[in-house]
C-alpha cells in the first residue's frame, strides 16, 4: 500500500512510520462483506461471525450521539477497517518482521519488556504482533492472549463474557467494535493470585487511513489482582484514523483491578472509546486515565458498583492542545449498599484546546450508604483555551453522600514570574507549574510512564512559549 | 554598592521599597521607564527576569506565591541545574540541600512539599534563603526577611545570611520595619526612603534613630 509520508511534528516525537507489506488491507469503509471477510481469514467459529453481523445490524440502526464533540468531519467511508501487518502473533521479536521490531524498538517497548512487566502484548494496526507472558504466571494459572488467540483457545470463555458487560447495542461505536473487532487483550487471573508485575500492552497505528478496534476483556477471579497498562501511538498523517475500542472487565467479589491508559495518538486520530467494569462485591476498579492525544476523545470509562461495598476509583488527565477536543469524564453506576466511588479528573488545555469533564453518578434504589466524590480541576493556560464540565446526578435512595467540587485556574503570571525570578525560562517555568498540577496523577504511575508523560509535558510547553 | 557589603532600606508604608524589589526583580507588571541598573557590569533593567536572575541577582519576595506539586527541591535542583549546568551526583546535592535546611531550621521533610504551601510566614522567609543559598547571587535583594520570625529565629536566620555574605562577598539590601536584625547583622549602611526615593543614608545610628523617634520625627528634622 502506498502511504504519504508522515509530517514531523516538533512536539510529537512517535510520528513516524514503516513501509509494510501488509497480509491483507480491506477496501475502504464498511460493508458485511468487510466482516465476513474478516471473520472468515480469521477461521471464527459460526456465533462470533453472527455476534459480528448482529452488531452490523445494530451499528446501522445507530446515529451518531448528539450530545458531545462534533464528529460530522469523521468520514466513516474512508476507514481501512481491517489492517492485517502479518501472519500470526510471536513470541519473540526475533520472529517479527523488521520494521514493525524496528517500531517497537523506537518506541521503547522491548526493553520495557524485559524490566518491570509480567507480560505485554504488542499490537500493530488490526492485530497483536508479538506477545509473551513471563512463565511464573503462567504457571499459576493465569492467561494473557490477544482476544483472537483466547477466541481459538478459550472459546467458551470468551462466548460467555464478550459483551456482557457493554452489549453490542450500548452506543454507536461499541456495536461497530463489536463488528469489527480485532485484536485486543484477553487477561484471566485465577481466585486469589495477585499479579505482581503490570501486563502491558501496547497499541500501534502504522497504515494511514487506519481503523483500529480492539477489544479487551479482563476477568478478575475472587480475590484476584492485576494492573494493566496500555499506551497508544500513531504517525503523524495528515489523513484521519479512528481508534474505537471495547474494554470490558469483571472484578469479581473481593478482587482488585487497576486499569492504567497513557493515551498520546497524533492529533488526526478520532479515540471514540467504550470501557466498562461490573465490579462484584467488595471489589475495587481503578482507571487511571491519561489522554494526551488524538484529535478528538470520547471516553468515559465506567464501573457498576453491582456487589456490597464495591469500589470505583477514576483519576483522569486530560491535556488538549490546538485542534485537539478531550471530551473525557466517568460513570459511576452505585446498584448496591455501601458502594463508593471517587473521581478525580484534571485537565489543562493550551492553544484553543478544549477539555470537558462530563461525568454521570446514578445511585439505584437499592444503593443506601452509597458514597460518591467527584472533584475536577481545570488549568487554562491562555485565554483562547477552554475547559468544560458537564455532571449529571441521578439518586434514588435517600441516603446517599454525594459531593461535587469543581476548579478552574489559569496558569498564574504570578507563578510563572516567581520561577523566572529563580532564573528559570518562561517554558521551564511553564512545564514545571504544569507538571505540578499533573503531580497527582504522574505520582501513580510507574516510573517509565511517568518519565514519558513528564517529557510530553516539557515538550508542550517548548511548543507553547514564544 | 559593594560586593560584601550589607545595606538597610527603611521607610514606611508605602514608600516605595517594595516596588523597588520587585521593579528590580523584572515582575511584569512593573515597568522601568528610566535609569539604569549595572549589576557587575550587566545593565539589568533590558532584561527579562530570568536572565536577571541568570546575571547573579536574587530577590527575595514578602509573601512569596504557593505553586501546588512542585517540590521545594526539585524547584531548587532546576534553578541551579539551569544556572551551573546539569548535577552530576543528585543524591549528594540532596543532601546538601537538607544540610542547609536544617542550618535554617527547615524540618527536612519539607524537601518535598509544595514550594510555600501551607508553611507559615517564617518558614516561607527561610525557604528563600534556601534557595538564595543554592543560586548563589553577587547581589541579594531581601525584602522583610523578618517579618514572621520570633526572635530566636531572628538570630538564627541572621547568623546564616552573616555568614554566606562573608563567604560569598555578594552585596545585600535588605528591608525591615525593625532594628531587631541590625543587632545581628553587620550594616555598612542604612537608607531611608520617602515617596520613592531614597532621602537620606546614614550609618546604623539612623536606624537608631528612627526607631526611637519615628519616621516622621526623623524626616521633619532633616527638613524633608
Amino acid at each position: 500500500m502506498k502511504q504519504l509520508p508522515s509530517i514531523q511534528s516538533p512536539t510529537y516525537t512517535h510520528g513516524f512510520s514503516v513501509p509494510l507489506d501488509y497480509a491483507y488491507i480491506s477496501e475502504r469503509g464498511l460493508t458485511k462483506k468487510t466482516i465476513e471477510t474478516l471473520s472468515s481469514m480469521k477461521a471464527e467459529p459460526e456465533w462470533m461471525k453472527k455476534f459480528r453481523l448482529d452488531a452490523y445490524a445494530l451499528y446501522l440502526q445507530k446515529t451518531l450521539p448528539s450530545w458531545g464533540p462534533d464528529l460530522s468531519s469523521l468520514s466513516f467511508d474512508d476507514i481501512r477497517y481491517y489492517v492485517k501487518p502479518t501472519d500470526g502473533e510471536k513470541r519473540t521479536w526475533d520472529d517479527v518482521p523488521d520494521s514493525i521490531k524496528k517500531t517497537f524498538d523506537r518506541l521503547g517497548t522491548p526493553q520495557a519488556e524485559r524490566e518491570y512487566l509480567a507480560g505485554i502484548k504488542n499490537q500493530f494496526d488490526s492485530e497483536v504482533v508479538q506477545g509473551q507472558l513471563k512463565p511464573i504466571w503462567e504457571e499459576k494459572g493465569v492467561i494473557f492472549l490477544s482476544m483472537d488467540e483466547a477466541l481459538k483457545k478459550h472459546p467458551n470463555l470468551v462466548r460467555k463474557h464478550i459483551g456482557s458487560v457493554i452489549p453490542s447495542g450500548d452506543n454507536v461505536f461499541a456495536s461497530l467494535n463489536s463488528a469489527v473487532w480485532s485484536g485486543g487483550s484477553f487477561i484471566y487471573v485465577p481466585k486469589n493470585v495477585e499479579v505482581s508485575l503490570p501486563l502491558q500492552a501496547y497499541f500501534r497505528i502504522n497504515a494511514e487511513r487506519a481503523g483500529q478496534f480492539e477489544r479487551t476483556l479482563i476477568i478478575a477471579d475472587e480475590g484476584s489482582k492485576v494492573t494493566y497498562i496500555e499506551g497508544c501511538t500513531s504517525p503523524s498523517f495528515s489523513t484521519s484514523s479512528l481508534h474505537s475500542a471495547v474494554v470490558e472487565i469483571i472484578v469479581e467479589k473481593g478482587a482488585h483491578v487497576e486499569y492504567i491508559t497513557i493515551q498520546n495518538w497524533y492529533k488526526h486520530v478520532y479515540n471514540l472509546v467504550t470501557k466498562r467494569a461490573l465490579v462484584k462485591e467488595e471489589a475495587v476498579m481503578v482507571w487511571t486515565d491519561c489522554n494526551l492525544g488524538s484529535k478528538i476523545t470520547m471516553k468515559y470509562p465506567s464501573y457498576i458498583l453491582a456487589g456490597k461495598a464495591a469500589h470505583g476509583e477514576t483519576l483522569s488527565l486530560a491535556f488538549a492542545g490546538a485542534n485537539q477536543i478531550q471530551d473525557t469524564g466517568s460513570k459511576a453506576i452505585h446498584l448496591a449498599p455501601y458502594t463508593t466511588s471517587s473521581i478525580v479528573s484534571k485537565s489543562i488545555s493550551q492553544g484553543g484546546g478544549i477539555t470537558s469533564y462530563r461525568g454521570l453518578i446514578s445511585i439505584g434504589p437499592n444503593a443506601h450508604h452509597a458514597k460518591n466524590h467527584v472533584s475536577c480541576d481545570a488549568l487554562l493556560l491562555d485565554k483562547n483555551s477552554i475547559s468544560n464540565t458537564y455532571p449529571t446526578q441521578r439518586v434514588f435512595t435517600g441516603d446517599a453522600t454525594i459531593t461535587h467540587e469543581a476548579t478552574v485556574s489559569k496558569i498564574g503570571e504570578r507563578q510563572l514570574f516567581y520561577l523566572m525570578s529563580r532564573g528559570l525560562t518562561a517554558s521551564q517555568a511553564r512545564a514545571m507549574i504544569v507538571r505540578g498540577f499533573a503531580d497527582p496523577l504522574i505520582k501513580k504511575l510507574p516510573m517509565e510512564y511517568a518519565v514519558e508523560l513528564n517529557r510530553f509535558i516539557d515538550l508542550e510547553m517548548e511548543g507553547s512559549v514564544g | 554598592m559593594r560586593s560584601g557589603e550589607i545595606h538597610v532600606l527603611m521607610g514606611k508604608n508605602g514608600s516605595g521599597k517594595s516596588t523597588l524589589a520587585m521593579a528590580l526583580s523584572g515582575h511584569p507588571d512593573y515597568v522601568i521607564d528610566s535609569g539604569s541598573c549595572v549589576l557587575e557590569k550587566t545593565e539589568l533593567v533590558t532584561l527579562s527576569a530570568d536572565e536577571r536572575a541568570r546575571a547573579g541577582l536574587f530577590v527575595s519576595f514578602q509573601t512569596p506565591i504557593e505553586i501546588a506539586g512542585v517540590s521545594v527541591f526539585q524547584l531548587i535542583k532546576t534553578a541551579y541545574e539551569q544556572k551551573f549546568g546539569l548535577i552530576e551526583n543528585v543524591l549528594n546535592f540532596y543532601h546538601e540541600v537538607e544540610r542547609e535546611a536544617t542550618l535554617l531550621g527547615i524540618p527536612t521533610a519539607s524537601m518535598h512539599r509544595s514550594i510555600h504551601e501551607g508553611f507559615s510566614g517564617g518558614e516561607k522567609k527561610r525557604l528563600e534563603l534556601l534557595q538564595m543559598k543554592f543560586l548563589k547571587p553577587r547581589f541579594a535583594f531581601i525584602d522583610e526577611i523578618d517579618s514572621g520570625l520570633d526572635v530566636d529565629a531572628i538570630t538564627m536566620v541572621s547568623q546564616y545570611l552573616k555568614e554566606m555574605v562573608a563567604d560569598s562577598q555578594m552585596g545585600c539590601v535588605i528591608i525591615t520595619h525593625y532594628e531587631r536584625l541590625l543587632k545581628y547583622l553587620p550594616i555598612n549602611a542604612v537608607h531611608l526612603m520617602s515617596k520613592g526615593s531614597i532621602v537620606t543614608s546614614g550609618d546604623t545610628s539612623l536606624a537608631d534613630q528612627i526607631m526611637r523617634d519615628g519616621f516622621d520625627s526623623v524626616m521633619k528634622k532633616l527638613e524633608l
